[in-house]
């Protein structure tokens, strides 16, 4: 009962102030939606990186050759050996027959006739493979040093390039968005302290009357604490909502651009990143709001 | 109700506040406390709402030791106090009804005796019916009436009154002293400080005279005397 009338009692003179000094309320508010906003983006661009990378690193395998001469059971024996290793996703085998003809596919599709000469042969004879995707690229050079030691195994081949590239750039682009949101986080404390501190300025009389009639600290704080509250509900509900709404299009947009780029991308439906984004941008930004005004009110009071 | 032992007070740059002051007031008496400007009025009403600390000393009030108070039961110290200033210090923007009304809503009284209460206390200081009125439409002693009121309506045991007649003329200053009077004989204990010698003679109760910080006289019956 004394909570729930606390509560109605904060949530009413907070909105009050609120109301009482618009423009901080509303730089505040466009702060934190500034922060969480990026934050979503962030989310989103990381979600759809990874899911892209997912599906780039099942193409970006390893093919193990063999030393010559080894029989049939050794190679069946290397292969449960490449399946044992944490990293390996999918471990196929692949004949000389498979390796040919897929070669023959893929280099001479529209020349036929220059294999003319290679007909009844097969110049990858001896070139027999296992065909290894990785769950993740980061630690590939240490798998491939791994899988070059098992006797038997000739050669370890692999995209260096495209594996380290992709790596690179999602680390890279987490840390950036990482140190921005930061930032904004930061600057948003501070205005959502500066706002509370207008509020309490407004109301110094009344704080100091409060005080001498036997106000409970709790209570006093009550409206200023809602108040940050208020302000970083709002501050996240904003870019969730712009997000949400956003997404298809930003989807559909690039999709029709640069579809020569979105050809190897892979787009997540915009329920997955709000899955992740909702709960994140309400943390976020509530701990933003109660941390500027609990930091500012506990201070006056104590002082 | 009050008992100061031995109480010693120093501000900065070494001005006195007061210096080891003792004396004991009881339950239901009506003080007086008077002095010059400096003599040490004003600290010693703050030590008594624990808005100073002393240096030295210890000060009990209705059985709270204020050495012992927490910071966070120092709002239950004060629900015993009431407490009215010279300046009235009113929320302008609020009715009479919610300026007394406010009182109770801080201290989260129950909500169906609010009504009841504020309506009976402002009967009391005689503004019964100005419930809807604003502090900018009451005279002086008219608002002075409304503290009172707000001070009163927690049922406190102890009313501090800080220069309550120093903005009045000698007809409002009357009523309030009148008003305060009969608070004493409902059985709250009423300590006054204040600069009116006239009022401090003509109603013969106790007055405590500082000067200086120290307690200079304590009369049971007394008089402004000679300052």
């Amino acid at each position: 009962m004394g909570l729930f009338r606390r509560f109605r009692y904060g949530m009413r003179e907070g909105i009050r102030n609120i109301f009482r000094n618009k423009i901080f309320s509303l730089a505040s508010v466009g702060t934190i939606a500034a922060c969480v906003f990026l934050l979503g983006v962030s989310v989103a661009v990381i979600l759809n990186v990874q899911a892209t990378m997912r599906q780039m690193e099942s193409s970006v395998g390893m093919s193990v050759f063999f030393k010559e001469g080894i029989s049939q059971e050794q190679k069946n024996q290397i292969g449960k050996e490449i399946q044992s290793k944490k990293e390996a996703a999918q471990v196929k085998y692949v004949s000389a027959e498979e390796a040919w003809a897929k070669y023959k596919k893929e280099v001479f599709k529209d020349n036929e006739d220059l294999l003319e000469g290679f007909e009844g042969s097969n110049p990858l004879n001896e070139s027999d493979s296992y065909e290894v995707t990785l769950k993740e690229v980061s630690n590939h050079e240490e798998l491939v040093k791994e899988l070059e030691s098992i006797n038997g195994v000739r050669k370890v081949k692999y995209s260096k390039v495209a594996a380290e590239g992709i790596a690179k750039l999602n680390t890279l682009g987490t840390y950036m968005a990482a140190a921005l949101i930061i930032i904004l986080l930061l600057v948003s404390v501070f205005l959502v302290s500066n706002t509370v501190s207008i509020g309490i300025s407004v109301r110094k009389e009344e704080i100091s009357i409060m005080q001498l009639i036997g106000a409970a600290n709790g209570f006093i704080k009550a409206p200023f604490c809602m108040e940050g509250i208020l302000i970083g509900a709002a501050g996240s509900a904003i870019p969730i909502a712009a997000i949400y709404f956003g997404y298809h299009r930003i989807v559909l947009w690039m999709t029709e651009r640069f579809y020569v780029v979105t050809a190897f991308l892979k787009f997540v439906p915009v329920e997955e990143v709000m899955i992740y984004l909702i709960p994140l941008a309400l943390v976020i930004g509530l701990l933003i709001g109660m941390l500027g005004s609990f930091i500012t009110i506990h201070k006056y009071l104590k002082v | 109700m009050i008992t100061l032992n031995n109480v010693t007070k120093e501000y900065k740059k070494g001005n006195v506040g007061l210096e080891n002051v003792s004396l004991h007031i009881d339950k239901g008496e009506f003080v007086f406390v008077v002095g010059k400007s400096g003599s040490g009025k004003t600290t010693l009403m703050k030590l008594l709402q624990k808005e100073l600390e002393p240096d030295r000393g210890e000060i009990i009030v209705n059985g709270y030791h204020y050495q012992k108070i927490r910071r966070r039961e120092l709002p239950y110290l004060r629900r015993q106090m009431g407490v009215v200033f010279q300046d009235f210090r009113l929320l302008m923007d609020r009715s009479i009804y919610e300026n007394v009304a406010f009182a109770q809503k801080v201290v989260e009284a129950p909500n169906r005796h609010i009504r009841r209460q504020v309506q009976n206390v402002l009967e009391l200081v005689g503004l019964g019916d100005r419930l809807t009125a604003f502090p900018s439409e009451l005279s002086g002693g008219e608002q002075q009436r409304v503290a009172i009121a707000r001070a009163l309506v927690n049922h406190p045991v102890l009313l501090l009154a800080d220069e309550p007649t120093g903005n009045l003329d000698p007809v409002n200053a009357r009523e309030i002293m009148e008003i305060l009077q009969e608070i004493q004989r409902r059985g709250t204990t009423v300590m006054v400080v204040t600069h009116n010698k006239d009022m401090v003679n003509e109603m013969g109760k106790r007055v405590i005279l500082l000067n200086e910080g120290h307690i200079e006289q304590d009369e049971a019956r007394g008089s402004y005397g000679i300052i």
